[in-house]
């Protein structure tokens, strides 16, 4: 589908100048199929804008540089989140509260930050460990894994059914409707996607209404705005933007980490040398392993840094090249556990910064600190080059690891 | 030192409280809530440190003469 998309002659709006036009597609583009943020990085901040306009999937802006996406991000006025103003993102039911603009955001946000909060989630840093422990131990005597199948569509998806209330049963189901959205380029398939996840969740949202859990569900159910209930069609948006959240993104940074570590035996041998440094570490290695693409709309024609922009104009922001971004950080494509500081926006900024941050940041430490404990030493199986994928949300697709396996 | 926090630009990234402990605090929704604190005695390096980890570049040190400290 993709394909026969890509061979439709590319259309320039009138407003965007041939000099802010670059052929890329994030979704298909042959550099998002190995070391995506190295070779993406090369691509673009070598040789494209800062802004740029492409062709590709019906035509949109995207900004690949840190400073400039930050501060437009801060501009909700001009680049909204609101799929008004964006109809590549004109779903139903509309995802929040990504897809609300303050001060409808910050109500939104508000229902969920105390569980996702660093206070709670720390709490749930003894599950989260024994879990990881349980499915090393079931892999380590293998001396080999498929890490995507077996570990990391396991352990963050296992922590996120844990903490929603959805049975473990429902994983494989839940996690083909999450690749479906995050992996699809057209429109229709990504609708398809939320329909399915939104039908799963108006099931579930029915039992905990008569039978009230401890659980996210439950409180998504049970959530107030201040002066009134939430409408069916926000619980659901609330729940699809969750479920996308923590079934697909927390395994592609996790995979994108730990295949970086099979690569580089060396730098993995000073986290296992100094599991101390594991902490410090993992910024740096997140920096690198950024996945997600939050988008906007333009709310009216404006100009900004000199470039015009007409109402609906769609952008696309890839967080994943702002850890590499040359003009943020010295050698930006060297990972180096002495920087002081390993400044990044894996997790995006301004007011849509990635609620599942902390959660994300307890499962990949306490992660790490576990298989340092068990595997000494691991690799990529043949030393094989990691197959990856674009998209909403990027990820390696495979990744076969072996290691000595102890008598 | 002085911390200056500024609260509509806090994203809740929570580095601050994870990267300088002792000097940053988080709100029951994991925001900083260490804006007109002063810097507890000896602890000037971890606050910087953690002011330089912030995404959003909202926390801002001011020194006793009120100047503000890189």
């Amino acid at each position: 589908m993709a394909a026969v998309a890509s061979a439709i002659p590319p259309s320039i709006p009138a407003h965007v100048p041939k000099s802010l036009v670059f052929d890329f597609d994030h979704f298909t583009a042959p550099e998002t199929k190995s070391e995506p943020h190295r070779r993406v990085s090369q691509l673009l901040h070598k040789n494209a804008p800062d802004v740029f306009y492409t062709p590709r999937n019906g035509g949109y802006w995207i900004v690949t540089r840190a400073e400039v996406a930050v501060d437009m991000l801060r501009q909700v006025e001009s680049f909204s989140s609101s799929p008004q103003f964006n109809h590549f993102k004109a779903f139903n039911p509309p995802m929040l509260p990504v897809q609300a603009d303050p001060p409808e955001h910050t109500e939104y946000r508000r229902i969920l930050n105390p569980k996702f909060a660093p206070g709670p989630v720390g709490k749930l840093e003894v599950y989260v460990r024994q879990l990881a422990r349980t499915i090393i131990d079931d892999v380590y005597p293998r001396g080999r894994c498929d890490f995507i199948e077996e570990v990391a569509e396991r352990f963050p998806v296992t922590i996120f059914l844990k903490i929603a209330g959805a049975p473990l049963s429902d994983r494989a189901r839940l996690v083909s409707i999450a690749v479906k959205y995050t992996r699809s380029p057209t429109f229709e398939e990504r609708q398809e996607a939320i329909s399915d996840m939104a039908a799963y969740l108006r099931e579930k949202f029915r039992e905990r209404a008569n039978a009230p859990k401890d659980d996210l569900l439950t409180q998504i159910v049970q959530a107030r705005i201040p002066d009134r209930e939430l409408t069916e069609t926000e619980k659901e948006g609330l729940g699809v933007l969750l479920f996308f959240g923590g079934l697909d993104t927390v395994k592609s940074v996790l995979s994108f980490v730990v295949s970086y570590l099979a690569q580089h035996p060396e730098d993995y041998k000073q986290l296992v040398d100094n599991p101390a440094l594991i902490k410090s570490a993992m910024e740096e290695l997140m920096r690198v392993s950024g996945v997600s693409t939050p988008e906007r709309g333009v709310t009216h024609d404006l100009e900004y840094r000199g470039i015009s922009f007409k109402k609906g104009d769609r952008i696309v922001f890839l967080t994943q090249l702002w850890g590499v971004d040359d003009q943020q950080i010295p050698n930006p494509y060297q990972v180096d556990f002495s920087r002081e500081v390993s400044q990044h926006y894996s997790f995006g900024a301004g007011p849509h910064r990635c609620i599942g941050s902390h959660l994300a940041r307890l499962e990949v430490r306490v992660f790490l600190e576990e298989w340092t404990k068990t595997v000494k030493q691991f690799s990529v199986e043949n030393h094989v080059p990691v197959k990856t994928a674009g998209g909403v949300v990027w990820t390696p697709v495979v990744l076969p690891l072996t290691w000595p396996v102890a008598n | 030192m002085k911390i200056k926090v500024d609260r509509k630009v806090c994203a809740g990234h929570a580095l601050c409280a994870a990267k300088a402990p002792d000097v940053y605090t988080l709100d029951d929704d994991g925001y900083c809530n260490s804006d007109g604190q002063t810097v507890p005695a000896g602890k000037d390096e971890q606050a910087r440190f953690g002011a330089a980890y912030c995404p959003e570049r909202a926390i801002t040190l001011f020194d006793e003469s009120g100047k503000e400290v890189r």
